[in-house]
């Protein structure tokens, strides 16, 4: 196997697309604003191992570079993004992103 | 072989807890599903040679910010909602967007298993196992990370610096706002 990786790629890249496509989907069908930030957190790990995985493949570090990159934006925006929901929910007393219409017309 | 069954091990452990993440009811039953998610990767991770990344995404993604989530969902103090999972309607808006999106990357995804476009002609390069165990995971990608990719590193120092001061900045109570939520509602 080239790389290190011990299992063919497009195992990982599957394995990937899989978790991409349940965090997509979890993110558009629930209306609950933390389980709606989980599903990003989803999202973003099966791009990490993505990049992973392509890095191993090429026998370059790019891509884990890359992911220590990603994964620090994730913590800044799990802080940012968890302080906009306490914010929401101290004004509204709710998480329900439905119930936050108030500029709908 | 035994990576083979070590691989479909974790990834059968990553998409459950996947699938719990997203039809579970209560919040905190989901968090601790998206924990089991984040360990089962930091698996796959040690599986592909990458230990370095197994350990942060352990430390920051199951350490810092499962732990910021967690606190958040027990500070808001919400409404018990019980057990169990959600009962799917895909008559709604969001069920029938859900439905589409997810349509489009499955045959998406059966596109890329069964055309195999993915034949690179050369796939060796400067880090190959043998170099990362030589000189050692971290070294290797810290070769990297302070010479070709040194500007964006220290963009992110100031993107974190940015994200703690917005942080504090919109969960501090003003005197204003304080007296305001105390006086027109229970908080």
């Amino acid at each position: 196997m080239s790389g290190g990786l011990m299992v063919p790629p497009m195992y990982l890249l599957t394995l990937s697309a899989i978790i991409f496509i349940i965090g997509t989907a979890g993110f558009l069908i629930r209306r609950n604003a933390l389980i709606m930030f989980m599903s990003l957190e989803l999202m973003f790990n099966a791009v990490n191992l993505t990049f992973v995985t392509f890095s191993r493949y090429f026998q370059q570090m790019d891509g884990e570079a890359f992911v220590l990159f990603i994964m620090a934006v994730a913590a800044a925006e799990a802080a940012v993004g968890l302080a906009i929901i306490i914010t929401l929910f101290r004004n509204k007393e709710t998480v329900k992103v439905d119930d936050v219409d108030l500029l709908k017309g | 072989m035994i990576y083979h069954v070590l691989f479909f091990v974790f990834a059968a452990l990553a998409v459950l807890s996947a699938l719990g993440v997203v039809m579970r009811k209560n919040p905190v039953h989901a968090g601790v599903s998206l924990l089991m998610t984040f360990v089962s990767f930091a698996a796959l991770y040690i599986l592909i040679n990458a230990q370095f990344i197994a350990v942060i995404q352990i430390t920051i993604y199951a350490g810092a910010i499962l732990v910021l989530v967690l606190f958040v969902i027990m500070l808001l103090n919400l409404r018990d909602p019980g057990r169990g999972f959600i009962d799917l309607a895909f008559n709604t808006r969001q069920g029938v967007a859900a439905l589409v999106f997810v349509g489009l990357f499955i045959i998406e995804l059966v596109t890329l298993l069964f055309l195999r476009y993915f034949q690179p002609a050369n796939t060796s390069g400067p880090y190959s196992t043998a170099k990362i165990n030589a000189t050692g995971s971290i070294e290797s990608l810290a070769e990297v990370l302070f010479t070709k990719y040194l500007f964006p590193f220290e963009v992110v120092s100031v993107l974190l610096l940015v994200a703690i001061i917005g942080a504090v900045v919109l969960t501090r109570r003003d005197s204003k706002v304080a007296s305001d939520t105390e006086e027109g509602g229970q908080s």
